[in-house]
């Protein structure tokens, strides 16, 4: 380069200013990130352990020693609270099984065996992006009924499991197309059937594949409300989201503070996904699965 | 143990609509406990043909025999084979004593019979302290001779090696190469190894298969091969230096045959009946010497020399293109005219079209 | 011939008379592989879009099992009601109002997020928690601060800013309903644009910016012609994903707004559930949904054909 020119910093400023200028900025981001991104869970955290006559008519920014309470939490011994919640539990473990095992046979299949129209077979997959829950779930409603499904537990499992595939057979074929085949010749070698071959030496290597599907299918579960609150109509069975709704309009004793214990349990089990899961997380996605 | 049969063995793939052929009709038997090394350039079928004998592929017409076993339509896990991988292969989430012990495991061995054999095969590659380490830890050699303990502990019918050291540097080769020959001894075997690498082919084989472009060309002990090459390609693949190739004629002297190259004249045995033909010349650099009277031999100007220690390989310019010798470790030679005289007793021909050798 | 007492002594162990089948094994144990994918889509996709369209071809009341034939008389009145065209509208303007300040926030953190050295994980993790919340966790913190009783967003606006009475609610009135919800959805679902381009940018090497920074090249620089090609692909895929995500999104309104008030933030797929269960027409339902899916259907070939982000995120790799 020669002397004359400006120097070569974003707005002529010099590397080193530039340095600073950038330093600066991200530290205002990330002081942004914070606040935006924690306030409302500290919001959530800090009302559910306020006295719930308090929360109903004044707002309170921290919890004071006169009005900090774990009263609150009683609502998780609600009966009802309890069946949404166990209800929740239980389509979000069946569902993340479902997906995790489904989507890595078909996805080594992809990857591994020829067969007639695989790629046109990858390709439809993709349309499963534009199924909305409420287009499907209307018709759904009539077909669970008829054969019997509506209002059980199996039928939202299945229905948020094929939401869920598009996304997670993409990524465990791309993903098992970057572990070397000569792994699996050498098991064949050693002697071990295809099937034994893909138990003992692909499925461990997929386990960032693996996770990656299974926090995909838990966010879906977890966060559904569409689909249970069309397929699961019956208060008594529903899911969390349906179920707090519900009872919500139906005028009960629900104070606000309650709402705000059970939203926090509710949000634990994702937040320490989120904490120990990540690099597995990041590096599953990092395949190109879409 | 039985020997290795390949019979006619032809492998034609089909990408987009067009065939290609990767094998060609290749026959070649491989006796109990010998060490048989296919040599060719990339891409000229010799994965092909050894994942064929592995049964990782299978072959378009011709047979594979064990012994008396057809095993070409055997599927691998039933042909008691091993096989070391050119990207080694180890399961990356196995220990070392799990990766070895795992075809027992697969055979249903006993968990003590399993780390008795593994204690066995570790002594022996010399590997004992690393077994409870993940192949990630191990440096690349290591790393091959964990391959190789999977590979012993089975006591295999047949041992199948696909470039296993293409990844690794000269002197790791130089150290894995008795390693392997231990291992392939200890076994006794039928060995069919495949690489590029025309030094390790000469070093380890008892007999070297050259391949070219699907088709076998030479199949001889790697003494034979290097110096009676069948073929001009094998001359020019074998050894170090290349052949240095010349454009020749013979001419009908008194019953029998000279060769002229330009206004050079060489007697070669073997000639008779041969006249006006157009040859091509092969010599190697080792088999050629340098005189300081240019007109004791092909008048050449020193271009630059490549001092290797125990000996030098120097280029020369001379009117037939561009000829490297290999001379002695104490050369220079100074960028001066020199002569390049041709052991003649050495010269080997070819027919410029086939490439098959004529005298 | 040796070859034939090979032949004789071939032994093989078949228990599925692979053989005699039409198709190779591997066909058939490939096709095998997909079987229960495809059985899940027909159950879940097939069967009922058939069934929609069959349904939307009668009308019906919802609870009522008599199907009364009427061809293609829901259609066209689908296409004649105001409500239809108000739905789609409002529709449209929710889901490039989210997309693009998902796009523009999401992208920011995750270029933040990729470069901070201190608490990276832990912060990363806060981010990531807010696409994992479920949605009526977020609907249900977002009433209570827009709550004129206590809610400190609400007494904010109206105290501070002005910008609604002491008493009004923000999510009752026309005015800021469909606004609040636009920005309430984008502080969940930016992050899942954070989550794909973070990956991506964890994935490009180190190298890269080293012969840049050899060239000379300042921060902008690098950022334009390093990480954005790398990032084209992925930000077009997600970029359609969210667009579909946020046209087909029905919770977070139901639970916020139940696409009120009036018809103020009822999109199309509210419009549906409306009609469903308060119009009880399921008939007609049916028809809003095939239309949905036809419009989302035309709409993404559309966005294909324009960008092809498939092909980007191919040969980016």
């Amino acid at each position: 380069m020669s002397r004359n020119e400006p120097p070569g910093g974003v707005f002529g400023l010099s590397y080193d200013d530039e340095s600073r200028v950038f330093e600066a900025l991200k530290l205002l981001s990330t002081v942004i990130i914070v606040v935006v991104g924690v306030w409302p869970i500290y919001w959530m955290a800090q009302l559910a352990v306020t006295e719930y006559e308090t929360v109903e008519d004044a707002v309170t920014v921290v919890p004071t020693p006169e009005t900090f309470t774990l009263d609150n939490f009683s609502v998780l011994a609600n009966p009802e609270m309890y069946t949404y919640m166990f209800n929740t539990v239980v389509v979000a473990i069946g569902t993340i099984v479902t997906v995790v095992v489904v989507s890595l046979i078909a996805g080594y299949g992809l990857a591994r065996l020829s067969f007639p129209q695989k790629e046109n077979f990858a390709r439809i997959l993709l349309i499963g992006y534009l199924f909305s829950p409420i287009v499907i779930g209307i018709p759904l409603y009539q077909i669970w009924q008829s054969i019997g499904l509506l209002g059980t537990r199996i039928g939202l499992i299945i229905a948020l499991s094929a939401l869920s595939m598009p996304f997670t057979v993409w990524l465990m074929w791309k993903y098992i197309m970057t572990i070397p085949e000569a792994h699996e010749e050498a098991a064949w070698v050693d002697g071990a059937s295809r099937w034994r071959g893909f138990r003992d030496v692909v499925v461990p290597q997929c386990r960032p594949a693996i996770i990656a599907a299974a926090l995909f299918a838990f966010a879906l579960a977890w966060n559904d409300f569409t689909f249970a609150q069309i397929l699961l109509p019956s208060t008594e069975t529903t899911t969390f989201a349906p179920g707090v709704l519900r009872a919500m309009s139906q005028a009960q004793f629900l104070p606000d503070a309650h709402l705000m214990a059970i939203s926090l349990v509710m949000t634990l089990p994702p937040l320490l996904f989120a904490y120990f899961m990540q690099s597995y997380l990041l590096k599953g996605f990092q395949v190109r699965a879409l | 143990m039985p020997d290795i049969t390949i019979e006619n063995l032809t492998k034609v793939y089909e990408e987009s609509g067009d065939e290609i052929v990767a094998v060609n009709d290749v026959t070649l038997t491989i006796a109990n406990g010998e060490f048989v090394t296919l040599v060719g350039p990339s891409g000229c079928g010799k994965t092909t043909t050894l994942r064929c004998v592995a049964g990782l592929n299978t072959p378009t017409s011709g047979t594979i025999r064990f012994g008396d076993r057809d095993v070409t339509e055997t599927p691998v896990q039933e042909r008691n084979i091993a096989l070391l991988f050119q990207d080694i292969a180890l399961y990356p989430h196995m220990s070392v004593q799990e990766n070895i012990a795992y075809g027992l495991k697969i055979a249903g061995f006993s968990r003590q019979e399993r780390i008795a054999r593994v204690e066995e095969a570790a002594g022996l590659l010399q590997i004992t302290d690393q077994l409870e380490k993940m192949p990630s830890e191990l440096s690349g050699g290591q790393q091959q001779r964990v391959a190789l303990g999977r590979s012993l502990v089975r006591d295999p019918e047949v041992f199948l090696f696909d470039e296993p050291m293409s990844d690794l540097d000269a002197k790791l080769k130089a150290e894995l190469r008795p390693v392997i020959e231990k291992v392939t001894d200890e076994i006794g075997c039928p060995t069919l190894y495949v690489t590029h690498d025309q030094e390790e082919a000469m070093t380890m084989s008892d007999r070297v298969a050259v391949i070219n472009d699907g088709e076998l060309e030479q199949v001889a002990p790697p003494k034979e091969i290097y110096d009676e090459p069948d073929s001009e390609f094998v001359s020019r693949f074998i050894g170090q230096p290349s052949t240095q190739f010349f454009d020749g004629r013979i001419r009908a002297v008194n019953g029998t045959g000279e060769l002229v190259v330009g206004d050079y004249e060489y007697e070669v045995d073997g000639l008779g009946g041969w006249n006006g033909d157009e040859v091509r010349v092969g010599l190697r650099p080792q088999h050629i010497t340098v005189n300081n009277d240019t007109d004791a031999g092909i008048p050449a100007t020193h271009l630059l020399d490549e001092p290797l220690g125990d000996a030098t390989h120097s280029f020369f310019e001379t009117e037939f293109g561009e000829v490297i010798v290999v001379t002695g470790p104490d050369f220079e030679g100074d960028g001066k005219e020199y002569g390049l005289v041709f052991q003649s007793d050495s010269i080997c021909l070819f027919d410029t079209d086939s490439g098959v050798r004529i005298a | 011939m040796a070859g034939k007492t090979g032949e004789s002594t071939r032994a093989r162990k078949t228990y599925v008379p692979w053989e005699s089948l039409p198709a190779s094994r591997e066909t058939i144990v490939g096709i095998g592989t997909v079987l229960p994918v495809v059985a899940l889509y027909v159950l879940i996709a097939v069967v009922p879009i058939a069934f929609a369209f069959w349904a939307s071809l009668h009308d019906i009341h919802t609870l009522n099992p008599e199907w009364e034939w009427v061809g293609l008389e829901n259609y066209s009145e689908v296409m004649e009601i105001a409500t239809f065209w108000g739905s789609l509208w409002r529709g449209v303007v929710y889901m490039v109002g989210s997309t693009l300040i998902q796009l523009a926030v999401g992208l920011w953190m995750a270029i933040v997020l990729n470069r901070i050295t201190r608490g990276q994980k832990l912060l990363t993790a806060v981010v990531f928690t807010a696409y994992l919340i479920p949605t009526i966790i977020v609907s249900l913190v977002a009433l209570r601060v827009f709550d004129p009783a206590g809610g400190v967003f609400q007494a904010l606006g109206a105290e501070q800013f002005g910008l609604w009475g002491a008493t009004e609610a923000p999510l009752g009135s026309r005015e800021w309903a469909m606004p609040l919800l636009i920005l309430i959805g984008s502080w969940k679902f930016s992050v899942f644009i954070t989550i794909f381009t973070l990956a991506q940018l964890r994935a490009i090497p180190d190298r890269f910016y080293e012969a840049a920074k050899v060239c000379g090249a300042n921060r902008w620089q690098m950022f334009r012609d390093i990480t954005l090609p790398r990032l084209t692909g992925i930000i077009l895929v997600v970029v359609l994903l969210r667009s579909i995500f946020m046209f087909n999104k029905f919770d977070i309104i139901w639970q916020l707004t139940q696409g009120g008030p009036g018809d103020a933030t009822t999109t199309l797929p509210v419009l549906a559930y409306k009609t469903v269960y308060t119009d009880q027409a399921y008939g007609f339902a049916n028809a809003i949904a095939v239309v949905m899916f036809l419009f989302l259907l035309v709409a993404a070939i559309a966005y294909f054909t324009l960008f092809n982000p498939s092909e980007e995120v191919e040969t980016t790799t």
